[in-house]
């Protein structure tokens, strides 16, 4: 209380996702406290905060590295509170689930607050106000049903980024998902509901501009995608870049180190504008996913989806994504590279950016969006395949064993850095797709 | 007092919560740890559905909406944690309805993805598709394959290892090309390995699928699109042995109609 009087504001934070939405009041819970800020502490090299469970027990949280109990910990602030945070707090709606978040909210906060957060490292003030609120007013997008009161300004209007872009003349919406002609097995393959004509349209011509520096230690790369209707809107496509590079360069930070295969991925989410126009109204970014989920000092989910205009649009109706150096993860801007990963990752120097290929032979197909007892593995049309980009020297890339690698198998190893047989040290694409529900 | 310690977030729907639990200090003891990765290694692999409820699958659940529903099959998979990702699961149960059409709120099965770590003998489970956090217990009979059991939407699933994450697997790949040399698209392939997995696919327009298993002997079924047929010589299923060394490449010759 000392501290508490004396220094700084302090927050009180239960920092990460997957303890929002799955924590739901019980006694496996930690409490830490610290008088340092992130940086500070990664500095200084400190994994573990000295803390107690909820019986009192002395207990060691780890809070730069994974840790298997939910956690609430007491630092210095990374934002200023308004003034009115009480009030907001005893104003919220009351909800009847027990977690402290849904995967809606979360999934919808991402998005509201990508203008704050560019706001913010526009300014290089890890300390500049932020207003972002988990509470989602009744009535929007991602609001818990039960909420009973409340309500708030409506959502942006349903734009594109850069206008969007003029297929054939016949990929209307109508056309592309079969209400006229209807789809058959020839002209959807994979099953998915999209004609195929219309989605390999849509992910080539709108694919990103991944950003790669040229000073990136293991840029090789060799990237595949795949379509599906929306899960949670199907009158939208969403589209993954799986950009499987053969290597993750490493970095110091956190103790990461370079490691074999770097299942790196964008989704984009894709509306009909008009006719055979159509557009990117959302787009989630990989970083450092699967790896505590991820290490953004404030948010630390490691794929966070961002409105069409909290991004680059430099000219053309897709986006421009940055690849921080080595470890590959992806940001909107230069500036939110070099803020992201807790100010480890690292966006200098020159780069150049490309749209990521997506080529018909690169459809990995499609399983996961539909129910369970539905689903038939015929719809997979790209599963294992081999490495066909320029071979890399071995001294540039150690030991790494350019071979086959598998997107789809049913295997504990899944992803594996372009060799099929060897443990894995990223997050298979396989539960990526799943997730995302291809 | 002047405390200048204010709460950030979760605020509002989680506060209420979270001065609860922090209030009461639960009794329950917890013994969660962070095993060694030869521990978690020890459990790594994929597991196979094959009782539900005590009943081996195919197994009859309730009916929903007049449906009678049988449990077809399910699959999980655990591996350990690697350099730059954590321990994580994935399951999936499908449940088939006898009626058409399934009405939406019949359940067809679903599937998670999420990360796990040991608590006490047991296995807790986070998951990030939002089925929350749920427990599964773990027996480890000496000389039997480890099991897994939890329960989804109030029964009770049985999994059983049928592979260790370091079996030894390979690829193989299988191309369908016609008469004239040209790649045929659409064949429906079904895999079925040693140790009873099975894959499947499509060929896109290289003819060419490839899947991985464990070392053995594999069996291939498929199915050509129309216009192809089998050629007289060619089996259908065949078998080929799959090896831990470089991927195996077959091709499948079809008459083109």
């Amino acid at each position: 209380m000392r501290i508490a009087q004396s220094g700084p504001d302090f927050e009180l934070v239960m920092p990460r996702v997957l303890d929002r939405v799955s924590w739901e009041g019980g006694a496996e819970l930690d409490v830490t406290a610290v008088t340092k800020t992130l940086k500070e502490r990664i500095q200084a090299g400190r994994v573990y905060e000295p803390g107690y469970d909820l019986n009192g027990n002395p207990v060691s949280v780890r809070t730069l590295r994974y840790s298997p109990r939910p956690y609430i910990i007491i630092r210095p602030s990374e934002a200023a509170f308004p003034a009115e945070t009480e009030y907001v707090r005893a104003a919220a709606p009351q909800q009847s689930r027990n977690t402290v978040t849904t995967p809606a909210e979360e999934r919808s906060v991402m998005k509201q607050r990508g203008r704050q957060q560019e706001l913010r490292a526009n300014a290089s003030v890890m300390s500049a106000p932020n207003t972002v609120s988990f509470i989602i007013p009744c009535g929007e997008e991602g609001a818990d049903p039960s909420c009973d009161g409340g309500g708030g300004p409506p959502p942006p209007p349903p734009t594109v980024g850069g206008g969007g872009v003029a297929l054939s003349a016949e990929m209307t919406k109508d056309y592309c998902y079969g209400n006229s002609p209807a789809l058959n097995g020839t002209t959807d393959v994979d099953n998915d509901q999209i004609r195929d004509s219309c989605e390999l349209a849509i992910a080539s011509r709108l694919a990103p501009i991944l950003n790669i520096g040229n000073n990136d230690n293991r840029p090789a790369r060799q990237p595949y995608w795949a379509a599906s209707r929306h899960p949670d809107n199907p009158d939208k496509i969403q589209v993954i870049y799986a950009i499987a590079y053969l290597a993750d360069g490493g970095d110091w930070a956190f103790q990461f180190t370079d490691h074999e295969g770097d299942s790196e991925f964008i989704i984009t989410e894709v509306k009909n504008v008009t006719g055979s126009t159509w557009g990117i109204t959302d787009v989630t970014l990989s970083a450092h996913f699967g790896a505590e989920e991820g290490v953004d000092p404030l948010y630390q989910s490691g794929a966070d989806s961002y409105y069409w205009d909290d991004l680059e649009w430099p000219g053309v109706p897709y986006p421009r994504i940055w690849a921080s150096l080595g470890k590959h993860a992806n940001y909107r801007s230069n500036t939110v590279c070099d803020w992201g990963g807790g100010g480890f990752d690292d966006c200098s120097g020159a780069y150049v950016g490309t749209q990521i290929p997506a080529l018909a032979s690169r459809n990995l197909g499609n399983y996961y969006n539909r129910p369970v007892g539905s689903r038939s593995p015929s719809t997979q049309l790209v599963n294992c395949t081999t490495w066909e980009e320029t071979p890399y020297p071995a001294p540039f890339y150690g030991s790494y064993r350019i071979g086959d690698e598998c997107f789809w198998n049913t295997s504990p190893d899944g992803f594996a850095g372009w060799h099929s047989i060897n443990y894995t040290d990223a997050a298979p694409y396989r539960r990526i797709l799943s997730i995302y529900e291809f | 007092m002047n405390s200048r310690l204010r709460l950030f977030s979760p605020r509002a729907a989680g506060f209420g919560t979270l001065t609860f639990a922090l209030s009461v200090a639960g009794t329950l003891s917890c013994n969660n740890f962070v095993a060694s990765r030869d521990a978690q290694e020890r459990i790594s692999g994929v597991y196979v559905l094959d009782r539900v409820d005590g009943v081996q699958i195919p197994a009859p659940l309730a009916p929903q909406e007049g449906c009678n529903r049988t449990v077809r099959d399910g699959i999980m998979t655990i591996s350990a944690a690697g350099r730059d990702v954590q321990p994580m699961y994935d399951w999936s149960i499908a449940i088939v309805p006898d009626c058409e059409p399934i009405p939406p709120s019949v359940d067809q099965g679903t599937d998670d993805v999420g990360m796990w770590n040991f608590s006490s003998d047991d296995l807790s489970l986070k998951s990030m598709k939002g089925l929350g956090a749920y427990s599964a217990t773990l027996d480890e009979a000496s000389g039997s394959p480890p099991i897994v059991t939890f329960v989804y939407a109030g029964n009770s699933y049985r999994f059983t290892r049928v592979m260790r994450f370091d079996d030894p697997q390979g690829v193989v790949y299988v191309k369908f090309v016609d008469q004239f040399g040209q790649p045929v698209t659409g064949v429906i392939l079904k895999f079925v390995f040693a140790n009873g997995l099975q894959g499947g696919g499509q060929t896109p327009a290289t003819g060419e699928y490839g899947t991985g298993g464990i070392v053995g002997e594999c069996t291939i079924s498929f199915t050509p699109p129309a216009g192809y047929a089998v050629q007289a010589s060619q089996s259908n299923p065949f078998t080929v042995s799959i090896t831990e060394g470089p991927a195996l490449h077959v091709q499948v010759a079809l008459t083109k109609t």
